[in-house]
């Protein structure tokens, strides 16, 4: 059988996005919430324009394949993924490409940016920290560090309001809020 | 795309800790990695407390940060109120809005800046209040959380409320922002994600735009001019 011509062929951009989640989530998993979130936006038929596929995901980043003249809508729909599995997580688009091997280089295999923040010696790693805002006193368990960023889990129950008011299962805070500077 | 580029994009309704989860410094760093020029941290509490929040340096190099409240009344006494006793304290002052009683009294009140989520109840606006706002110069806020945080009839109804906001606010020429309204960096969207969902009822591109950088940009400068009195009164030298 004769491939369709390349002047036939529907054109195509790659997005490259990365994902930013509470866990661990998996590529099933993304790849579910996608069709899902698609259909509940733009329906069944808009799902069929956008041609949207996901050739690669690992490691919190990803490209995703969709039709040429549809990429703002990708885009929104995307954007419209608030939680997969009961887990908060955020997708942000990093790029648009033609192909994907321009998308993996400029967009995927680049330095992440979040490391020209100025990091400090860490000395320790320690579980616990604590740190203090607006007349706030919280101390907790650290349940993840990126960079400067960290998200903690109180040890008191008394903030699950706060917790619960944002939807979301741990504080996000940063080194610099910390008021035990020694621990990194 | 030249224009999307060099345009500075601000979002101006970001709520942080104690209210909600994330510290200052969190969202800071987060909205600068999305490509934001500067945020507004506002207070969100039903006494209307003011927070005022002190970001560690390295944080916020070559970041702009204001400091906003969100007043969330029940009665348009209230709102008068808090609106004359907050006003010099901060840079933007947002109104909690839904209510139809408050919806009126936040686009009437010149001091207001900004009124939030008018659409809470799934109700749109309407003539009279689209053209108080614009009178005024209220903005009206479209609040992008409500797109991504509610799903099915909820959604459908911010949707189509939000729809009929941008064509009265076309029709008066109401000053329109998008917010995130976020309540954790999990709700912070990049300017083009924002622009992609604005979209989706039916804003053009350009609009859209101007929604994230030019009018918010518009509303710093002139609560944060010294040499400004008020609506049309100005100190010239």
């Amino acid at each position: 059988m004769k491939i369709l011509p390349p002047t036939l062929r529907e054109s195509k951009r790659y997005l490259a996005f990365s994902l930013a989640a509470e866990d661990e989530i998996y590529r099933h998993d993304l790849i579910n919430e996608l069709n899902f979130a698609t259909a509940a936006l733009v329906g069944e038929v808009g799902s069929s324009e956008l041609g949207m596929r996901l050739l690669g995901f690992e490691d919190c980043h990803g490209i995703m394949q969709c039709a040429a003249n549809n990429v703002w809508k990708v885009r929104g729909v995307m954007a419209s993924i608030s939680s997969i599995k009961g887990r908060r997580v955020r997708i942000k688009v990093l790029g648009v490409s033609g192909t994907v091997r321009a998308t993996t280089q400029n967009y995927l295999l680049i330095k992440d940016v979040k490391h020209v923040e100025p990091e400090r010696e860490r000395t320790e790693q320690l579980d616990e920290c604590g740190f203090f805002i607006a007349n706030m006193a919280i101390s907790g368990q650290i349940v993840r560090r990126v960079n400067n960023e960290m998200d903690i889990l109180p040890n008191s129950p008394n903030y699950e309001d706060t917790l619960n008011n944002s939807g979301t299962r741990y504080f996000g805070i940063t080194v610099f809020d910390l008021t035990d500077k020694e621990i990194d | 795309m030249g224009v999307l580029k060099q345009s500075r994009f601000y979002d101006i309704n970001i709520h942080s800790l104690p209210d909600c989860a994330d510290s200052p410094s969190r969202l800071v760093l987060e909205a600068k990695d999305m490509g934001y020029s500067g945020i507004c941290l506002t207070s969100f509490n039903k006494n209307n407390t003011l927070h005022k929040h002190d970001i560690p340096l390295p944080a916020r190099s070559d970041f702009e940060i204001y400091t906003g409240i969100e007043i969330q009344v029940e009665k348009v006494a209230k709102l008068t109120k808090e609106v004359s006793r907050l006003r010099g304290k901060v840079d933007i002052i947002t109104i909690g809005g839904g209510n139809e009683d408050i919806n009126r009294a936040a686009v009437e009140n010149g001091k207001v800046d900004i009124l939030s989520h008018p659409t809470a109840h799934g109700k749109p606006l309407n003539h009279v209040l689209a053209k108080a706002a614009a009178d005024n110069g209220v903005a009206v806020d479209f609040n992008m959380d409500a797109l991504i945080i509610q799903k099915g009839g909820s959604r459908i109804k911010a949707l189509a409320a939000m729809r009929q906001n941008l064509v009265l606010a076309r029709k008066y020429g109401v000053p329109m922002v998008i917010t995130s309204n976020a309540r954790s960096h999990y709700d912070l969207r990049s300017p083009r994600e924002m622009m992609a969902l604005a979209m989706f009822f039916g804003m053009t591109q350009d609009e859209a735009l101007h929604a994230l950088s030019v009018v918010p940009q518009g509303i710093i400068r002139r609560n944060t001019d010294s040499n400004r009195i008020m609506e049309g009164v100005e100190i010239v030298e």
